[in-house]
């Protein structure tokens, strides 16, 4: 009678204060959330406070997904069971569309949760996203501040001027203003 | 209500970036540098550069004719990209600056040189633009026969490679138009021939030598592949180089044995330097 087959739920709640609620099992996908369970210092809502609802609702689906082909892996022939190839389809399936503020938050989020398959398929985007590109591209694309004077820029360029050797990007800066 | 912020690139972990970039190449993550002073503090982390060294880059270093200083990993990179002597002396190192693959080049005291030793025809010269700081002269032979040798180990898996004759020719050099050179190169059981020119007199192509000229009409009415020999290339360091071959190191190790051969002329052949054999990454395009 104790042994409720009923699953055990855990709450979530966005930093934009929406509430998910989820089998503790998914929640158990993020490193972080595991220990809090285990250590019992879960509150009855648990605050992810740097997580907005879209992203957390993409995590979530991420965790699903991850309980899903692991709950009957013990089993032979499991129907869920991927191959090498089927894995990164389906992880570049995922990331399709993600667009590069979503990558940056995803990536924010799965580093935060400690979930270590999602942060690698975040990192495998943000590699080809970068691949190959100038600075201004990448500033462009994730929306980086370039936080440095034109004098500190015109610097780290002449110490890594082999790499600039054409840059189609790049004006001199005046440092007039 | 508190002001709901989107968190950017500044809220990513300096080591999450610096692990992104460790997937890109060197080129990439110097590029980075610039982006901003959260990417510049990760493409310059200790750990990311630790990727783009070669594994055993401790040993190489710990053969250096020159004791090696550095203030990072990055320093340690880059002054690897420019070549230090390895292994006693006899052999060139370094890392392709792009790609951190390796490159040898063997000096000509580690090649196997017939007739060397007889002073009439060949000749050690103190040379002050070679990196090993001397190079041989041949003053005379008609049997020209050079054999190098590398273990594949010590190069980069999975790459791509061309094998070089590094050489000058200096005035009055004879008899390394004509006939050309057998040039070959043979790695993983995978052997390459090819002939080439030494010596390319300025204006006057060997290849317009009447008796070349016949043989390649006979060639082409006979609808045969015409082989058209290779010639030496200026390089930048003030030395020519002769391509010997290419071949693809899939990392099992093994010999890659080169050698350069004209004995079928018998005439008398002057007038060469050698400064060693180039084995580099090689760039597909």
């Amino acid at each position: 009678m104790s042994e409720s087959t009923e699953k055990k739920m855990v709450r979530l709640r966005s930093s934009d204060g929406e509430v998910f609620e989820v089998e503790e099992s998914v929640a158990k996908v993020a490193k972080t959330l595991q220990d809090m369970l285990e250590e019992d210092c879960a509150d009855a809502v648990i605050p992810i406070t740097c997580v907005r609802a879209p992203i957390l609702t993409k995590v979530i689906d991420y965790c699903k997904d991850q309980v899903m082909i692991s709950s009957s892996s013990s089993t032979t022939n499991n129907p869920n069971e991927r191959t090498e190839q089927e894995r990164k389809a389906w992880g570049q399936k995922f990331m399709e569309g993600v667009d590069s503020s979503t990558l940056c938050e995803l990536l924010v989020a799965s580093n935060f949760l400690n979930i270590e398959g999602l942060l690698n398929l975040g990192v495998d985007k943000m590699v080809s996203m970068i691949q190959g590109k100038y600075p201004q591209e990448i500033r462009d694309m994730f929306n980086v501040v370039n936080d440095f004077t034109p004098e500190e820029e015109e610097e780290i360029r002449n110490q890594n001027a082999w790499a600039f050797e054409r840059d189609p990007y790049y004006k001199k800066r005046s440092s007039s203003k | 209500m508190e002001e709901e912020r989107v968190v950017d690139f500044s809220d990513l972990p300096e080591n999450c970036i610096s692990h992104a970039l460790s997937f890109t190449t060197p080129l990439d993550a110097s590029r980075a540098a610039v982006v901003s002073s959260v990417f510049r503090t990760a493409s310059e982390s200790d750990s990311l550069w630790q990727k783009f060294l070669p594994p055993d880059y401790m040993e190489i270093i710990s053969t250096s004719a020159s004791p090696m200083e550095f203030s990072s990993n990055k320093d340690l990179y880059l002054r690897l990209c420019d070549s230090i002597l390895v292994d006693g002396g006899k052999m060139g190192f370094s890392l392709q600056k792009s790609s951190g693959k390796k490159c040898y080049t063997l000096s000509p005291r580690e090649l196997q040189i017939i007739w060397v030793d007889a002073p009439r025809c060949w000749r050690w010269i103190p040379t002050r633009t070679s990196r090993f700081g001397e190079a041989v002269e041949l003053l005379g032979v008609s049997w020209l026969e050079i054999h190098g040798k590398i273990n594949a180990r010590i190069l980069s898996p999975k790459t791509d490679y061309v094998a070089c004759l590094l050489l000058k020719t200096v005035d009055g050099a004879t008899g390394l138009d004509y006939p050309p050179a057998e040039l070959f190169v043979k790695a993983g059981g995978r052997a390459h021939k090819k002939n080439g020119y030494l010596y390319v007199d300025g204006d006057r192509l060997p290849v317009l030598n009447p008796e070349i000229l016949t043989a390649l009409r006979i060639k082409m009415e006979a609808r045969r592949p015409i082989d058209i020999p290779r010639v030496p290339h200026s390089r930048d360091d003030g030395w020519m180089e002769i391509e010997l071959g290419r071949f693809f190191n899939d990392g099992e190790g093994g010999d890659v044995e080169m050698s350069i051969m004209e004995i079928k002329g018998r005439n008398l052949k002057k007038g060469l330097i050698i400064e060693g054999i180039e084995i580099r990454p090689y760039n597909r395009f």
